[in-house]
């Protein structure tokens, strides 16, 4: 199938979006159990309790726990974990790419 | 059909227990997972390694696999007579399994299975319609610095599958031209809901995911929406102050430059980085870099020796205090 149509692309972070607990199941194939166990250990939270409504950028972070848990067989406290030490080494990159901005050459 | 030897795959032999399968797994996948590894091809690799896994890992499966027989990867090879009876029959009602539409040619052929109902050819009970989600589309789009300041329409060509009228799975070429919206910085990730692999059987369609990655630019360095601009000055501007022309991403702009200026001294133009998705720009830092002619010219070598002889400033007194 090919088109002409252009389709807008949207940022998923800070956009100020947000998605339904059906739209995060579907999109991560997590189950329900799992998606309120990552946010009991904060991985994301719901800006809405009812019905559960997720800031957009849930979706980045319950993506990647749900490929951590079929990859590796991890439960809910093992993505967990996984996902806050991944974002943790991300941001280190960044803060590392900020800091060799600063540096002359 | 090309054959591909998911034992050398996994770096275990044919004889090896399923314990000794799922280590070689772990071990691999732990090396390329494209969300932990930093290994150039990974995500290639892991996707060869999960396809022999979820062949090998499956007694069934596996069986079927070594019935085939064992030739060179990437031999062409015939399959032995009635092999299509036995896989179809064997595994189409599971599915392909999660993650097969990323799976390999070859492993569509022995266990992709049908996905659409028979209907009037199936008897009661015979199989389950089956519908599926269709496949999440994940890809980097580089983008300039300017396409990133402007906005850009990119288009992603995909081979997705498809269930044929027959129930097969067939793969397809696709293209969807995107638009990324201006403000975007390394990293950043965008959704185009619907357009990723085509639902099955009823599924809904996946989406596309696009991973934003900014190109090298010859002297910009982005850092979120700021931008890091590298300013060579001769060492009488630093000292003297200047006013130089500078170029930024929405053309040429003149700065001042302060009297008395030391190396690594940051200067800053607001509204001149990369502009926010929302609204508002990032900033242009310029680092001064201090930078002494090459080769001195007679003139210049008298002139800086006048200044050595005339000036009592010293540039190391503090490390002097603190370092007697």
């Amino acid at each position: 199938m090919n088109t002409n149509e252009i389709f807008e692309g949207t940022f998923i972070a800070g956009a100020g979006g947000a998605v339904s607990l059906e739209e995060l199941l579907s999109a991560t194939g997590l189950t329900q159990d799992e998606v309120e166990a990552l946010v009991d250990f904060g991985v994301f939270e719901s800006v809405r309790r009812a019905p559960l409504l997720f800031p957009a950028d849930a979706l980045v972070r319950a993506r990647l726990a749900a490929r951590l848990r079929t990859h590796f067989d991890l439960n809910a406290s093992g993505m967990a974990l996984a996902v806050d030490l991944l974002g943790r080494m991300n941001a280190l990159e960044a803060r590392i790419r900020y800091l060799e901005c600063q540096l002359l050459k | 059909m090309k054959y591909k030897d998911y034992y050398s795959t996994l770096g275990v032999p044919r004889d090896a227990g399923p314990e000794d399968v799922k280590k070689a797994y772990r071990k691999l996948a732990r090396k390329y997972h494209p969300d932990v590894s930093k290994e150039t091809g990974a995500e290639e690799k892991f996707k060869e390694v999960a396809e022999a896994y979820e062949v090998l890992k499956d007694p069934d499966k596996r069986s079927a696999y070594d019935r085939l027989g064992y030739y060179q990867p990437g031999q062409q090879f015939d399959p032995p007579p009635g092999w299509e009876t036995q896989f179809q029959q064997g595994f189409h009602d599971q599915g392909p399994g999660p993650g097969a539409a990323e799976f390999s040619d070859f492993f569509r052929d022995l266990f992709g299975g049908r996905f659409a109902d028979d209907g009037a050819s199936r008897g009661p009970g015979q199989r389950r319609s089956f519908s599926m989600r269709g496949q999440d589309v994940e890809a980097t789009v580089q983008v300039t610095l300017d396409e990133a300041a402007h906005g850009v329409v990119r288009e992603f060509f995909m081979r997705l599958p498809e269930s044929a009228p027959d129930g097969r799975l067939r793969m397809v070429e696709k293209s969807v031209k995107v638009r990324i919206p201006k403000g975007a910085t390394s990293g950043q990730k965008l959704r185009v809901p619907a357009k990723g692999g085509p639902g099955i059987g009823g599924g809904e369609s996946g989406d596309l995911y696009l991973t934003v990655e900014l190109a090298a630019h010859p002297f910009l360095r982005p850092a979120d929406h700021d931008l890091y601009l590298e300013l060579p000055v001769a060492p009488w501007e630093a000292a003297l102050g200047a006013e130089v022309e500078i170029p930024t991403l929405s053309g040429k702009v003149r700065l001042r430059i302060p009297a008395g200026s030391s190396a690594g001294a940051k200067l800053r133009l607001a509204g001149k980085g990369l502009p926010k998705p929302q609204h508002g720009h990032g900033d242009l830092y310029c680092l001064l870099k201090i930078v002494t002619p090459p080769k001195l010219s007679q003139r210049e070598r008298e002139l800086f020796e006048q200044l050595n002889e005339a000036s009592d400033f010293n540039p190391r007194e503090e490390l002097e205090r603190i370092a007697p």
